[in-house]
């Protein structure tokens, strides 16, 4: 058929070889596999408009042999969709609460201070200043994060910052969350009672069993601290409820190749499900050495996602986060709000950081970066600047125009872009440019890698492995997909 | 809808009301028809009388009102059912059943489509239609469960439907109320716009998919470029915060695409509320096309299982209607609802004996002969 007969008009796609077979991606993250064959048909204008692939391109808005402002304007929603956690602008927001920790983790990215050191808490003018801040954010979603150093040792802020927002909020009328990150080792019945009564989520850190827990997670003087966490935990999952408490893991040398040992820690712990993330080079981790080459994780992170998901064919419904984020991604309309997978980066825009003193940071990396001495990242402070000048200055702009994945060099063409995201900060410490080098990049080679494998196994389409992801995408048990049932 | 008949007297006219079975209960006696066995006592202010024996022909022109006698299998109306009366012919059409939860109000005997499975017969609307309807609905049960408010395509009346809404509202604020549309006519936003403002809390668009592709749905629904109007209008319908159903009937045209439709339903409609697939109908212009568009269940069951349980997995709210269990396989029974309206709902003699009966829809009052052989009991 000559160019100027032809009978459809092809829309804009991004394909991946799969062996082969194709992978092609629609503009709002659609996908569809097509032979090789098909494949080149498509391109070619040889495909029949009545034929079942055609019909399956058209349904994915690939082609269209009919009017194109329909599929235009579908694509169009369903891209607003997908970008919907432009909305409402920053959401989360990291109040680091005191620098000093009980603590001294050997991957530690937020170098602490002595227990003693209270020059390195937030005061309450420092808090009431930053909480302000946070609500002239237009989001009509609010989360306070308290972080550390330990929280518990500055216990009395947060308890000013809690009651200071919620005054606030009688007027705002905006939906508002606290989480605390804390090791848990101050717990007591005084804090329980208060995170009770003020519905605060409990973020806690558990490495795995006992040995690979206490091989990193150390107090000051070098004792473990698995002991008094196990306990800990249970003591605020029975007081808060089994829900309101989660925990985290760092994978570092040390349980790179025993994932399954964590996983069974997190079962035996009732926890719903693991995150199971990389170790950040930044702080101590790189001098300790408790890093890994890029692949070691790789392999590991799929050998456990395996093991994950046969734990829930086993009948006990457990996930994997980052697992879920990205098949929410792959396979659902919806938008995630997962700030370390956004394009634009989620750093400023969906997340900041208000540093002990103040400071306001686009992410808890860029403080780091700027405890040691690079303020690349810092966007200004609470006590001088005003909102207008930190949230919409020369630095937020920056970061947006050089972390859209639609527009940085080798990703513009990735079928995998609507399910990816970029990070300005980690290719800043890495090479000194928001840009980036994505062959280089260890952030690209894991989130391509993840990405990729876990289109493979949905590409084998096992009803039973779908039932898995599915449930945890829509945050119900394995049982209850397996055998449907309605009242 | 369920009918009866008997002899009229008195009047010429038609005639709408509610029955009532008891004269002492009476405390409202205008828009009251009394549906008794015999005539006792002198009754005034009734709007119309209905009696079972024809001895009551004499008794009944002395009373001067309007009166249907000889009327047979009276029993079946119920205290506050509301009938259409037509004074010519004796026809007592049943238009509201008080103990139903398939109640609906044909609000449109015309439309601007010309499906190639409808099952009803289309007719221009009457100038009295709309009126009639809204009496109805004034003397309808403030405790009606559902509503379904049919046609032809009610959006035609324009702002005769948003009338007949706001009588809903009033009447009928806590009732379940279903509009069957095809949504052509919600492109228009204000329009939208204008149904949104009235606020009804319980009010559901019921409307129908056939296909993933615009030529196909337009195929079916006879009209170019009703995909692309139907889903604007869906879309509309979404920004003004309204209830959404969406409705595939299950034909030759389009059942091996069911589990694509389903991904197109999930991908572009997900703020739908509840998607309903749906077995044929065979009446109107569905009887006249069956050849070409019957298929059987047995044969569609597969795809229609992976569509269901497509959506089911996505937490989506997915149920079957007009389905015989015998012909679905045990896994999607779950989905099936009793769909059918009373009146037309009928089991066949091979039923009796079927295990699951009690679970089961059964059929329209006239299956076609092709399928009722498939039918067996469990």
């Amino acid at each position: 058929m000559t160019p100027n007969n032809r009978a459809y008009t092809i829309l804009p796609y991004r394909f991946m070889r799969f062996g082969k077979e194709v992978l092609l991606v629609n503009e709002a993250g659609e996908y569809i596999f097509l032979s090789e064959n098909d494949f080149s048909r498509l391109r070619n204008h040889l495909l029949d408009e009545k034929n079942e692939i055609f019909l399956n391109l058209k349904n994915k808005h690939i082609v269209t042999d009919t009017d194109p402002v329909l599929p235009v304007y579908l694509l169009a929603t369903k891209y607003r969709t997908r970008k919907s956690f432009l909305n409402d602008f920053t959401a989360l927001h990291i109040f680091v609460i005191t620098l000093r920790c009980n603590q001294k983790c050997r991957y530690c990215q937020a170098s602490s201070e002595d227990e003693t050191r209270t020059e390195f808490d937030m005061d309450n003018k420092t808090a009431k200043r930053c909480v302000d801040m946070v609500f002239e954010s237009p989001s009509p979603a609010i989360k306070i994060e308290f972080q550390g150093g330990e929280p518990l040792l500055n216990f009395e802020t947060v308890k000013y910052i809690v009651q200071y927002s919620k005054k606030l909020n009688r007027a705002y009328r905006k939906n508002l969350e606290f989480v605390i990150c804390t090791n848990l080792l101050g717990l007591n019945d005084e804090i329980l009672n208060y995170l009770k009564k003020h519905k605060i989520w409990v973020s806690t850190s558990l490495d795995g069993p006992r040995t690979l827990h206490d091989s990193n997670r150390i107090t000051r003087k070098g004792a473990g601290t698995y002991d008094i966490v196990k306990k800990n935990i249970q003591t605020a999952q029975d007081k808060l409820g089994v829900g309101r408490v989660s925990a985290l893991m760092v994978t570092t040398r040390d349980n790179v190749d025993k994932l399954n040992d964590v996983i069974d820690e997190y079962v035996n712990q009732r926890f719903p499900s693991v995150f199971i993330r990389t170790i950040h080079p930044f702080g101590r981790a790189v001098k300790e050495k408790l890093g890994y080459e890029v692949d070691t994780f790789i392999e590991n992170y799929k050998k456990a996602l395996d093991y994950i998901i046969k734990l829930n064919l086993q009948g006990i419904s457990f996930s994997e986060q980052y697992a879920t984020i990205i098949l929410k991604k792959i396979l659902t309309p919806f938008a995630t709000g997962f700030v370390d997978l956004q394009s634009p980066a989620g750093t400023g825009i969906s997340c900041a950081v208000y540093g002990y003193n103040g400071d306001v940071f686009v992410s808890d990396e860029a403080r780091m970066l700027s405890k040691m001495g690079d303020n690349r990242f810092l966007m200004g402070n609470v006590h001088k600047n005003k909102y207008q000048e930190i949230f919409n200055g020369r630095m937020i702009h920056e970061i947006i125009e050089n972390s859209c994945v639609e527009s940085m060099p080798l990703c513009s063409e990735c079928a995998f872009q609507m399910y990816c995201g970029a990070d300005p900060v980690r290719n800043y410490s890495v090479r000194g440019d928001l840009m980036g080098f994505r062959p280089t990049s260890e952030f690209h080679q894991i989130n391509y890698s993840i990405i990729r494998h876990l289109i493979d196994l949905i590409k084998q389409n096992n009803p039973d492995m779908m039932n898995v992801f599915w449930s945890w995408i829509t945050n119900r048990s394995i049982e209850e997909i397996q055998r449907p049932e309605r009242e | 809808m369920r009918q009866l008949r008997g002899i009229p007297l008195n009047s010429r006219n038609r005639i709408i009301g509610k029955i009532s079975k008891n004269p002492a209960k009476i405390r409202e006696t205008k828009n009251c028809i009394l549906a008794i066995a015999s005539i006792e006592k002198k009754l005034r202010g009734l709007k119309a009388i209905l009696c079972s024996t024809a001895d009551e022909g004499a008794k009944a022109i002395r009373l001067k009102i309007p009166i249907i006698h000889s009327v047979e299998n009276i029993e079946a109306l119920s205290e506050g059912d509301i009938v259409s009366l037509d004074m010519m012919t004796g026809d007592i059409i049943v238009v509201y059943e008080r103990n139903s939860i398939h109640n609906s109000v044909l609000a449109s005997t015309d439309c601007n489509c010309r499906c190639i499975m409808c099952p009803q017969s289309l007719a221009e609307n009457s100038k009295e239609h709309l009126d009639n309807n809204i009496e109805i609905i004034r003397m309808m049960d403030k405790h009606t469960p559902a509503l379904g408010i049919t046609g032809g395509e009610p959006l035609i009346l324009g702002d005769g439907l948003i009338k007949l809404l706001r009588q809903c509202k009033k009447q009928l604020p806590e009732t379940q109320i279903q509009i069957l549309t095809n949504g052509i006519l919600l492109k228009e936003n204000d329009y939208v716009r204008s149904i949104a403002r009235l606020r009804l809390r319980n009010l559901v668009f019921c409307i129908p998919l056939y296909a993933d592709t615009d030529t196909e749905h337009d195929f079916i629904m006879q009209r170019e470029g009703a995909f692309e109007d139907t889903i604007q209008g869906l879309y509309n319908l979404a920004t003004n915060r309204q209830l959404i159903e969406i409705r595939i009937v299950v034909m030759s045209l389009n059942y091996k695409r069911l589990p694509k439709i389903a991904e197109f339903i999930y991908h572009n409609l997900p703020f739908a509320i509840h998607v309903a697939f749906m077995g044929m109908e065979v009446e109107g212009m569905a009887r006249k096309n069956v050849e070409r568009l019957w298929a059987s269940p047995k044969i569609y069951s597969p795809f229609l299982r992976e569509a269901v349980l497509y959506l089911f997995q996505r937490n989506v709210d997915v149920s079957i209607y007009n389905e015989q269990l015998c012909l679905l396989p045990k896994d999607i029974w779950n989905f099936t609802c009793k769909s059918i309206s009373e009146w037309k709902n009928i089991y066949l003699e091979d039923c009796l004996e079927c295990s699951e009966k009690g679970r089961c829809g059964g059929f329209f009052a006239a299956p076609y002969g092709v399928h009722k052989a498939q039918i067996h009991p469990i």
